[in-house]
């Protein structure tokens, strides 16, 4: 078990949705909570619910020495960074185009937030935890990075980009201490299943909230370094 | 060879981490054993051997900001709560060497820098172009105004994350330090796996020029650390391979002060030279410095003369290392 009880755990993309919800069970597990995202209202509105366990940075993932200032400004808070959660994520253009009719910018910028960004993020807080021998990265992915959806191609790329990243980190720091994980958290209702998919029957999709105690669960629990996690998977084992 | 003509090419282009080039000095004897990469290091260290990290993340403690209508730039040095020290150029850009730059105005306490729209800062004490001040503005503002400290001889401006070690934590650091510029989390982890402890603390590595000579021949100013308890207890029985001036400093001012390593926050104001005897390090892993520099003095600790001298012109003569902060590394250890 790694207790959460007074660990810094940082959320990129923490305003709404599953980042929301995974910064209020952290904290109601005794974390300290670094939110990052660019909405500077939606922010302050989740933090104030927080108290002041909770520092929010308003920050572009992608955008010019994101990392560095992110992963300094959240040390200057609450010390050194236990779990980095790249949560942060878009879908590019919506509606979502076929690959013919995406642009080189669309890719581009879907990989700067998708994939650079969270790669720069663990690249700065990731050998730090390689030095104090003790760490989680968890980089959020989607189904989409596995099965061919027609119009997820610039999104399903870049989370299969970020899954291999995934293990590829981890087989480099196997026995460090430090553990890489990937998680697939399952359909839920988000503002951005909703911008995928408007047509969608709501009762259908799992609740954020849910799906963020299933990951700290795993986060808390035995998930191995390297470990592809599967939400809605792994709540089906625990009910085993 | 006289210790004044020693000379190595500054780092222009930095290396990059990977491909910095490593010496290792023999303490006895100051000679070669090896021209080698840092990732050589781990087998270069002996088993049971500690290597202690400076893990100090380098603020962005360059400010450009304007005094009434006069354009300065703060240069931060020191941090005390939300009171910092800083040193104050005239107007210039990063490529104006700091002997170059005009003098700045002489501001006095009560003076504001105005540094942007949510940023500036109070003047508290003045004492010619080193002041104290208060920062109006979140830790988020300084982050967004500030850039790292350039260096005139570099290639090109550096950005935030070039100035961070690979396992840079907190901010603390006002230069970044640079000893274990090439060390990368896959060294460390090499060398966990050949049962050499990796240790932290935390160190508040200053300025290294102010452009002001006066000021420069009071360098370094007393600096902050911090060490943790695992680190005290984690080194205890082992041979200490510091990494960097600064995490000699630290362990070595600690024991000046207590007679032993303490937990928590203190202020070392030790300038360790040739004089100093080595009461916690071991050994040194540095960048390569010459004769004037203070690191040189410092190294001088672990090699005395002839010997320091003879190992700057081993280096010098193979013609494979590029001096100063962006540059190659010496280890320096008793081999066994
Ligand atoms: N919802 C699903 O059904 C589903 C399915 C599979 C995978 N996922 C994955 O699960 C994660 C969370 O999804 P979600 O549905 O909760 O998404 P969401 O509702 O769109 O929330 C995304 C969060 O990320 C922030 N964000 C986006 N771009 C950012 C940037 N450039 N810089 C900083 N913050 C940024 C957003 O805040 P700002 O807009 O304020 O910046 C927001 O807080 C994503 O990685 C997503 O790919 C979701």
């Amino acid at each position: 078990m790694h207790s959460m009880e007074g660990r810094h755990v940082l959320i990129a993309g923490a305003s709404q949705g599953l980042g929301r919800a995974l910064a209020f069970a952290a904290s109601a597990r005794g974390a300290n909570v670094t939110l990052v995202a660019r909405s500077e209202a939606r922010l302050r509105e989740v933090a104030e619910e927080l108290g002041d366990r909770a520092y929010t940075i308003v920050a572009d993932v992608a955008g010019p020495s994101a990392a560095a200032r992110i992963a300094g400004e959240a040390s200057d808070r609450f010390g050194a960074v236990d779990v980095l959660i790249n949560n942060a994520s878009t879908l590019g253009a919506v509606p979502m185009p076929a690959l013919f009719d995406t642009t080189d910018e669309v890719l581009r910028d879907v990989f700067d937030v998708n994939l650079f960004a969270p790669f720069a993020l663990a690249r700065a807080v990731g050998g730090g935890m390689v030095a104090r021998g003790r760490g989680v990265i968890v980089n959020i992915s989607s189904d989409a990075a596995v099965e061919a959806y027609e119009g997820w191609g610039a999104y399903g790329a870049s989370k299969a980009a970020l899954d291999h990243l995934t293990r590829i980190w981890a087989a480099e720091v196997e026995g460090s201490g430090v553990r890489f994980l990937a998680v697939d958290p399952g359909e839920m209702n988000t503002a951005m299943h909703a911008a995928a998919l408007p047509d969608a029957d709501p009762a259908t999709l799992e609740a954020p909230e849910v799906v963020a105690a299933r990951v700290l669960r795993m986060i808390e629990g035995s998930a191995g370094n390297g470990a592809r996690l599967v939400a809605s998977h792994w709540a089906a084992k625990e009910v085993a | 060879m006289k210790a004044t003509t020693l000379t190595l090419p500054p780092a222009r282009a930095r290396r990059a981490r990977h491909e910095v080039r490593l010496l290792a000095i023999d303490r006895r004897t100051g000679a070669a054993t090896r021209h080698g990469r840092i990732a050589d290091l781990p087998e270069l260290l002996e088993p049971g051997d500690a290597l202690v990290l400076n893990d100090a993340a380098t603020w962005p403690a360059s400010l450009f900001g304007r005094c009434g209508d006069a354009p300065v730039e703060l240069r931060l040095a020191a941090r005390r709560g939300d009171t910092w020290r800083a040193v104050v150029f005239g107007d210039g850009d990063w490529r104006t060497p700091t002997e170059h730059r005009p003098p700045p105005p002489q501001l006095v306490p009560g003076d504001t820098i105005r540094v942007g729209e949510d940023l500036s800062a109070l003047v508290l004490e003045a004492e010619g172009r080193l002041v104290t001040l208060r920062l109006d503005g979140s830790i988020h503002a300084l982050y967004a105004y500030g850039h790292p400290v350039q260096y005139a001889h570099a290639d090109r401006a550096r950005r935030l994350e070039d100035v961070q070690t690979a396992y840079a934590t907190r901010p603390y650091a006002f230069e970044m330090p640079s000893a274990g510029w090439g060390i990368t989390p896959d060294v460390l982890h090499a060398c966990r796996r050949r049962e050499i402890a990796v240790l932290t603390l935390t160190h508040e590595a200053g300025l290294s020029s102010t452009g002001d000579a006066a000021l420069d021949a009071r360098l370094p100013f007393p600096e902050r650390y911090e060490i943790p308890r695992a680190t005290i207890d984690g080194l205890r029985g082992r041979r200490v391979i510091a990494v960097g001036t600064s995490v000699v400093r630290a362990l070595e001012g600690a024991y000046a002060r207590f007679g032993e390593l303490v937990e928590g926050e203190h202020e070392t104001d030790l300038v360790v030279t040739s004089r100093h005897e080595l009461r916690v390090v071991d050994g040194l892993l540095t960048g390569l410095h010459v004769p004037g520099e203070s690191h040189y003095e410092l190294l001088r600790a672990f090699l005395p003369e002839p010997l320091a001298t003879l190992a700057v012109q081993t280096a010098i003569a193979s013609a494979a290392y590029l001096a100063h902060e962006l540059g190659d590394a010496m280890l320096v250890t008793t081999t066994r």
